[in-house]
């Protein structure tokens, strides 16, 4: 949130609701004429300052549209001016875009459904198997003239038996595809659920900080989740929040942070898991002093568990990220903390440190082998740093152009 | 002719008329419906032919298909493969276990006629 301002004081000093100021804030709502004029009063901002960071946001969704539909020659570094002079048109390619990946990732769940499920797997066996019996017994009694009485009675009985057989199994396999079935058909993915969520909620749990006795289940109850997993997600991660904030308070998590910006040590000074101290950083409400930090979890296939991006460093919506991020480094170095300046390409690049590293997700016993996270803090650098490591978000919107990390052509053929 | 066929499926509407079908062009039929014995029984009765469902309960038709072509004395014997599901990962495996013809259900009676008649060479 700007300056530190309670978003509910603000909706309050302005006339609007909290729910709405918060999509507002996270660009899901049109914003413009006395409204913004307002908003910008109250903050002691220029107004053009809101409409910008609102500009900045969608441009960056007209982007991942453009590299999601590389066939289509796009004028990429027109894209400024496109959602400047037509905002709405610009709103309604991101829009489409957005809804495009959450069809794309519901078309793969049904994909998978309809090749790995067990039950339609069966039905169409007893379906081809009640068929084949049909087909032979009725065309014995279609070809066979000098086909004995008790035989054609027998065949006879068959196919009656079988074909009542067929329309019970045929209605149970309508029931089953009945579009109408509530489960766990969804409209998006689970992770994505989670993400949309944990933007909504501007990447803060200021309830939880308050006090941790909140029930993070009564946190998500207004909440429409449409995947199960991602409810569940939700409330895996803030009961771990809230567990954390009961060992170590906001309020001496910020008396450590004064003394010394390296999270490991904030961890050895405070008694917790230095992972611990990462999520708690970057998931804190914003408030006075606070500095704000981004943060990636990925497992060891390198898929993105739990991502909070900031300015400066931005993540992919969807599918790998880039290769060349401390984050995977630390995980071909286990157990070692990594920190390493970085500079993202893009529009506008600054100099960000990350702190890497790469810990068991749980305490092995004999003979198993450890399954490893990485983990990966990132924050703005207070100072000029020497010899950054120029990264990208992944490979389709990256302009380097003889990166060895490169695995996907990039679309951007002449850079930004 | 006078020649035998063992029909290993379970679905008895089936074993019914492919009996029938091929009892009426001269063979002898017997029927199994378990894949964990089917090898048991296709070395007990040494059939001329054999018919091998894909879906049994028990075993596999491709694990009963690999056992058999594994088993001296009984490897020559040629095997019609029956299928409910006609991919063509189905159908390679089914040729990879070695597997004489190959036919999806639903067939048709004239079908199995010529394909088991073209494995014993008449």
């Amino acid at each position: 949130m700007l300056l530190g301002t309670r978003q509910s004081a603000l909706a309050k000093q302005i006339g609007i609701s909290p729910a709405y100021l918060n999509l507002i804030e996270h660009d899901r709502r049109r914003i413009g004429g006395k409204l913004l004029l307002d908003i910008a009063e109250r903050l002691e901002i220029d107004p053009n300052v809101l409409r910008e960071g609102a500009e900045a946001a969608l441009v960056s969704e007209l982007h991942h549209a453009e590299a999601d539909a590389s066939d289509v020659a796009v004028e990429h570094e027109r894209a400024d001016e496109f959602a400047g002079r037509f905002p709405g048109w610009a709103q309604l390619v991101s829009a489409q875009h957005r809804e495009i990946g959450s069809l794309r990732s519901a078309v793969e769940t049904l994909n998978d459904r309809l090749s790995h499920d067990p039950f339609l797997a069966d039905a169409i066996h007893e379906i081809l198997s009640t068929v084949t019996a049909i087909q032979s017994s009725a065309s014995i009694l279609v070809e066979a003239d000098d086909i004995e009485k008790e035989w054609r009675d027998r065949f006879q009985r068959n196919i009656f038996e079988d074909s009542s057989r067929l329309s019970e199994t045929s209605q149970l396999l309508v029931g089953y595809l009945d579009p109408g079935r509530e489960d766990e058909f969804a409209p998006s993915s689970a992770e994505e659920e989670l993400d949309r969520f944990l933007k909504s909620r501007n990447y803060s749990f200021s309830e939880l900080d308050e006090n941790p006795a909140t029930e993070p289940a009564a946190v998500v109850e207004n909440e429409t989740f449409h995947t199960p997993s991602a409810k569940q997600a939700a409330i895996k991660f803030m009961t771990q929040y809230r567990e954390s904030v009961a060992r170590l308070s906001e309020s001496q998590l910020f008396a450590f942070e004064a003394q010394t910006e390296d999270p490991s040590e904030i961890a050895r000074m405070a008694g917790v898991p230095v992972t611990e101290v990462m999520m708690r950083l970057a998931f804190r409400a914003p408030g006075q002093g606070r500095a704000e930090f981004g943060y990636v979890v990925a497992d060891a296939s390198g898929a993105l568990l739990l991502k909070r991006p900031i300015t400066g460093f931005a993540m992919p919506s969807l599918g790998q990220a880039c290769p060349l991020w401390p984050l995977f480094k630390s995980l071909s170095r286990p157990l070692v903390p990594i920190r390493e300046p970085v500079i993202q390409i893009g529009r506008d690049s600054v100099s960000m440190a990350c702190f890497a590293i790469a810990l068991p997700v749980e305490t092995c016993g004999y003979g198993e082998e450890p399954r490893y996270h990485a983990h990966m803090l990132v924050k703005a650098a207070d100072t000029d740093q020497a010899d950054p490591q120029s990264v990208g978000v992944n490979c389709r919107i990256c302009s380097v152009a003889d990166c060895q990390a490169r695995r996907e052509a990039s679309i951007l053929s002449d850079g930004f | 002719m006078g020649k035998s066929v063992l029909l290993i499926e379970d679905e008895p509407n089936i074993i019914e008329a492919i009996s029938y079908i091929l009892s009426k062009d001269g063979w002898r039929v017997a029927s199994h419906s378990n894949g964990a014995t089917a090898l048991d029984e296709i070395s007990r009765r040494a059939p001329d032919v054999v018919i091998l469902d894909v879906m049994l309960p028990g075993k596999t038709g491709f694990e009963v298909l690999r056992d058999l072509r594994n088993e001296d004395g009984l490897a020559h014997i040629p095997v019609l493969m029956l299928t409910a599901r006609g991919q063509t990962k189905d159908r390679e495996l089914a040729e990879k276990v070695g597997a004489t013809h190959f036919m999806t259900k639903p067939f048709s009676n004239s079908e199995v006629l010529d394909k088991v008649r073209a494995m014993v060479g008449g």
